[in-house]
Parts: C-alpha cells; sequence; structure tokens
C-alpha cells in the first residue's frame, strides 16, 4: 500500500465522515479511525512491510491531509498522529523498553533459542530484554525499567530506530 | 531538502535522518523513509557515526550525503563510509584530510603557485617561536587553530603585548572546541574582502571552477549575503583567481564540489585563505548564476561519472543575491529567537528562489542553527537584483520569530552596499555602533 493510497483512504473518511475503516490484505492490514478531527492509523500487522516504513508513511500522509485542510495556511498546530502497534485508539499508558540505538531487532540470542523474554515474565533494570544488530555487532540490550512484560510490540529481524518502543510493561 | 530533492530528480530513493528534536522537520516528512538516530544534542545524533551507519544498514542505502556542518568534513567519518561500502557524497578522505587541515591547505595552495596570506610556514607550538614570527610578519596578527571551521577557534593579536596571552588561550579553546590544540599565525588583511570560488571535479582528474562568490556581508564571520559575480572583481582578476582555485584542488586531487576561499586587499591582490571541503549554504547563488545543479553534479561525480561540464561550457549570466533570512533579532544584535513560526508565507514570482525547510506551524529547535530560510533573487544586473531582493523581502512574511528580513531591507538601502564600499568588518562595526537595523536608519 502506497503512502498515496492510504492519503486518499483519509481524505474520502474526512470527506465521507466514515469513523472507521478496515483493511485485511494477504499479510498487511490497516486501521484507520476518525476521533474528533484526527484520524488515527494502525498497522496491525507487519507482514511484508516493517514497522519503520508503516509509521512513516502514516505520519506523512497524516501531515499532508491536516496541511490541505488548514484555511489559508495560517496558524494552525501540525500535530501528525502516532501510529500505535496496537490497535488501541490512543497511547496505551505504562512503562515502555525503547531502543537506545539504531538496528535490527532480534527477541533471542540466536535463531534456535528460546526468547530472552515473554509475557508475562518480571523484569529488572538489568535483564537483557532483546538483541540489537548494528553493522555485525550483536549488542545485548537491558531493560533499563523493572515491571511484568505486557505486550511484546516488535516482531524479530525487523529494523528499529532510536526511541522505538520495543516492549511495554505493566 | 536540496539533496532530496536532486534525488528525485535523478530518481535516487531517500532516507531521512533525525534527532528526536527534528521528528517534524521537512526532510523526515519528505524522504521515502526516515530514521530517528538519537536524542537532540548533535554529539548524540546527527555526530553519531555507528548510528547513522546502522541507519544505512537497516534501509540499504547506497551513499550518504553529509550536507554540510555536523559530519561533513571529517576525513574519518569518510574513511569509515568507504571501509563500509557506502558512498560518501564529497571528496576522498584524503583530500579532506589534506584541505580541511588550514595549516596543510595552505601549503598545498603554496606548492600550487597560488599566492597566499603571508603568515607561519605550518602549525607552531612555542609560544615563543610564535612571538618571534609574529613581530617578523608584523601586527595586526591572527592566531587561528587548525582544526578550526565555520568561523570559530580565531584570536587577533593587536601588539606583542598581549600577543603571547593571546596564543596561550587560542591553544586553550582549540583543545576544548575541536579536539586539537595546534594553531598557526596569519598576518591580518586590512579592508578585507572576501572572495570564495566554487569548484567541482570528477574521479576521472577533471576540475573546473563555476565563478566566484562575494561574501562580504557578515556579522562575526557568520555570512548574511552573498553574491555573484563579485561587484569589485575586473575579468582579468576573475579568470586569475578562478584558475588559482582550480589549481589547488587538482594538486589535491579533489573530487566533488568544494569551495576556495581567498582575501582580496585594498588593492587588488588576493591571496588563498582556506578550502571547504563540502557543499555549502551559498552554493545556491553559483546556481542561479550558472544554471548548474550542483547537488546533482555531486551525486553523478560520486557514482564515477565524468564532469558533465567543461570550463568553457560553464556561463555566468546575470547578477545573484542570496539574503540569509535567520530566525535572529537584528535590532537586539541578531540574538537567536527561536520557537513556533505562527505563519510562513515565503515569497515568489520570476527570479526569486526560496530554499527553506520550514512551514507554518512548524516549531524551530534550538539546539542547531538559525537559518529559516535563504531567499536568492537574480537580476540581469546589480541594480536589477537589488530591486527584485526588495520586492521579494517585502512579500516574506514571519510570524511568531524574530528574522533577518528588516536587516536585508536596511543593507538594500545602504549606499555602502549599493556602491559596494564596504569590507568584512562593515557589519560588525553598524552593530558596535548601535545599529538596530530598522528601516529608518540613515548612514
Amino acid at each position: 500500500m502506497e503512502i498515496k493510497h492510504i492519503k486518499e483512504l483519509m481524505a474520502v473518511m474526512g470527506r465521507t465522515g466514515t469513523k472507521k475503516l478496515l483493511i485485511k490484505k494477504e499479510g498487511f492490514e490497516l486501521q484507520l479511525e476518525q476521533q474528533g478531527g484526527d484520524i488515527q492509523g494502525a498497522m496491525l500487522e507487519g507482514g511484508h512491510e516493517d514497522l519503520l516504513r508503516q509509521e512513516h508513511a502514516l505520519r506523512r500522509a497524516a501531515l499532508a491531509l491536516h496541511q490541505s485542510e488548514i484555511p489559508g495556511g495560517m496558524g494552525a498546530h501540525m500535530a501528525p498522529p502516532q501510529a500505535s502497534q496496537t490497535d488501541k485508539k490512543t497511547e496505551v499508558p505504562g512503562e515502555y523498553v525503547v531502543s537506545p540505538m539504531v538496528g535490527t531487532f532480534y527477541t533471542s540470542p540466536s535463531p534456535d533459542e528460546p526468547p530472552f523474554i515473554k509475557v508475562g515474565d518480571k523484569i529488572e533494570k538489568n535483564t537483557v530484554v532483546c538483541i540489537i544488530e548494528a553493522m555485525k555487532v550483536m549488542n545485548e540490550i537491558k531493560a533499563g525499567v523493572s515491571g511484568t512484560v505486557a505486550e511484546v510490540l516488535v516482531e524479530t529481524a525487523h529494523p528499529v530506530e532510536f526511541g522505538t518502543k520495543m516492549f511495554r510493561l505493566v | 531538502m536540496r539533496v532530496i530533492r536532486a534525488c528525485r530528480d535523478l530518481g535516487l530513493a531517500t532516507v531521512a535522518v533525525y534527532s528526536q528534536a527534528d521528528a517534524e522537520a521537512l526532510h523526515v516528512l519528505h524522504a521515502d523513509e526516515a530514521i530517528c538516530i538519537g536524542e537532540a544534542p548533535s554529539s548524540k545524533s546527527y555526530l553519531k557515526i555507528p548510528n547513522i551507519l546502522s541507519a544505512c544498514e537497516i534501509t540499504g542505502a547506497d551513499a550518504i550525503h553529509p550536507g554540510y556542518g555536523f559530519l561533513s568534513e571529517n576525513a574519518n567519518f569518510a574513511s569509515i563510509c568507504e571501509s563500509c561500502e557506502i558512498n560518501f557524497i564529497g571528496p576522498s578522505h584524503n583530500a579532506i584530510a589534506l584541505l580541511g587541515d588550514k595549516s596543510k591547505a595552505k601549503a598545498t595552495a603554496k606548492s600550487a603557485g597560488c599566492p597566499v596570506i603571508p603568515g607561519s610556514d605550518g602549525i607552531i607550538s612555542d609560544p615563543r617561536q610564535a612571538l618571534k614570527e609574529a613581530k617578523a610578519l608584523g601586527f595586526p596578527i591572527f592566531i587561528k587553530a587548525v582544526a578550526g571551521g565555520g568561523g570559530k577557534g580565531i584570536r587577533i593579536a593587536h601588539d606583542e603585548h598581549e600577543f603571547l596571552k593571546l596564543f596561550m588561550g587560542a591553544r586553550a579553546e582549540a583543545e576544548a572546541s575541536f579536539g586539537n590544540p595546534e594553531v598557526y599565525l596569519e598576518k591580518m588583511i586590512l579592508n578585507p574582502r572576501h572572495i570564495e570560488v566554487q569548484v567541482m571535479g570528477d574521479k576521472h582528474g577533471n576540475y573546473i571552477h563555476l565563478g566566484e562568490r562575494d561574501c562580504t556581508i557578515q556579522r562575526r564571520r557568520q555570512k548574511l549575503i552573498e553574491e555573484a559575480p563579485s561587484p569589485v572583481l575586473t575579468p582579468k582578476l576573475r579568470e586569475k583567481i578562478g584558475q588559482a582555485a582550480v589549481s589547488v584542488v587538482k594538486k589535491a586531487k579533489y573530487y566533488s564540489a568544494g569551495t576556495v576561499e581567498f582575501l582580496l586587499d585594498s588593492k587588488q591582490n588576493f591571496y588563498f585563505m582556506e578550502v571547504n571541503t563540502r557543499i555549502q549554504v551559498e552554493h545556491t547563488v553559483t546556481e542561479e548564476l550558472t544554471g548548474v545543479d550542483l547537488v546533482k553534479e555531486q551525486i553523478r561525480v560520486a557514482m564515477g561519472h565524468k564532469l558533465q561540464y567543461d570550463q568553457k561550457s560553464i556561463q555566468c549570466r546575470g547578477h545573484v543575491i542570496q539574503f540569509r533570512v535567520n530566525a535572529e533579532n537584528p535590532s537586539e544584535k541578531f540574538a537567536p529567537s527561536p520557537g513556533r513560526l505562527e505563519y510562513y508565507l515565503p515569497p515568489g514570482g520570476p527570479h526569486v528562489r526560496v530554499d527553506s525547510a520550514c512551514y507554518s506551524g512548524y516549531n524551530i529547535p534550538p539546539n542547531y542553527d538559525s537559518m529559516i530560510a535563504k531567499l536568492i533573487v537574480k537580476g540581469k544586473d546589480r541594480a536589477e537584483a537589488i530591486a527584485i531582493g526588495k520586492r521579494a523581502l517585502h512579500e516574506f512574511h514571519i510570524g511568531g520569530v524574530y528574522s533577518t528580513i528588516p536587516f536585508h531591507l536596511c543593507m538594500l538601502e545602504d549606499p555602502n552596499f549599493i556602491n559596494s564600499t564596504y569590507d568584512l568588518t562593515y557589519i560588525d562595526k553598524l552593530v558596535e555602533e548601535g545599529s538596530q537595523f530598522q528601516q529608518d536608519d540613515q548612514e
């Protein structure tokens, strides 16, 4: 799905007053929801597209749409919506383990070993939670926060950037 | 944005890297992909080499355009890119190391037969030796850091009494700011003008120049207005300076875009000053004067193509002036004015170009530089360029932050500017005299 398609969908939703739109294709799912003046989007499954590209596409589409709707382009605040990976409308409160670097995220030490942590595990600040590979170096990442794992937000072998939320804790 | 536009024209996909402070920056929104590489402080993001290289890795990028500032003149970074098989769009790391070091660059220029500013032969570490050389050269004298750039790391000694203290102070500041304490001495040219030449080379040994730019309107060594051609050069001198610039980059085997900077004294003598081993903010002036897209040419050179142009095919037409519109208050000694752009309404129409990354509602972060936009105008001669500049500046509306637009409008009415009878110290003198740069100021 290209950004221009997402933009068109969002524009049509705005014009027709559609509140919620869910699209399912093979390996891809997109949910758009209208809340107040903003259209929030979420990619429910990575599939062939990775999280970073999808978030970026949604952000651009939303900003372009906001810009075209502002009368005279003056005095309006741009707030690109956050694309979250869950199907919730707003940011879920809680603690997050975020990526301290740019690279490829792995849930386990090697392909045939079990993941470092799973939902329900209690972790401490120094618990190794994942590996981020950067420039062929496997970096073990520590949680930095303590809590119980509520959700794993990134799929293994997917890219992460600085600040990407990887795990949600409660 | 400039790089993204060139890539779009060439059919190349783009990845923007950004710090957390730049999440809503225009280049981030326009690039095909964007990767957050760290926190707002430059050292944690735009200077963080591993994060930038990782961003290349996860997106499958083949090349990096370093822009200007940050890592653009970091020979180490260029070398690392090379060893990671990422194409660094710029000169070779050897050329950066040679011409980026001000002292080595001067030696290179000298060996290429280019006149240089009288000064110390390379770096001087010993204070007593330095004082001896300073006395021989004659005061006033510059003490300059070899690793300095962007107008930083420079002290002026007016006589031998203050020299030693300033020399030691300069070394300490250089160590702190650039990690390299070495300094060299340079005679201060009185009433100078800043003339720089745009050069371009390819990986096949071809080198050309694309004319000069006159950047004499500066405040504390920060350029505010740039124009081409220089209003004070004769055609003969223009030719000489252009060839001198080419001889320097040829000697250094410097390919890609670069700028060779000279000082012109009141007797029309020119002296090599330094080389900027990157594409510059004011490359736009040369683009409008010659019709050559310098960034596209940089990318093509990086890909291994020969230069599209030879020296004969470079035509300089008309007169171009660039006004740097910064988020600064000219009435308060150009105090920075970051914040939210309530509205941003750039000018348009014939012969007006605006390069900017701003938009209405954009929050100008305080972490980086203060530039809002570059306004570039072109006329058939200097008088017409000035008239179009006035037209465009009057159309340019910025709300929410202070800008340098009033300063530029003031300059365009200034008799010294109109007659080109100013030198490098002019703006600093006006600021010192308490000029508010409002339109009813008379000179």
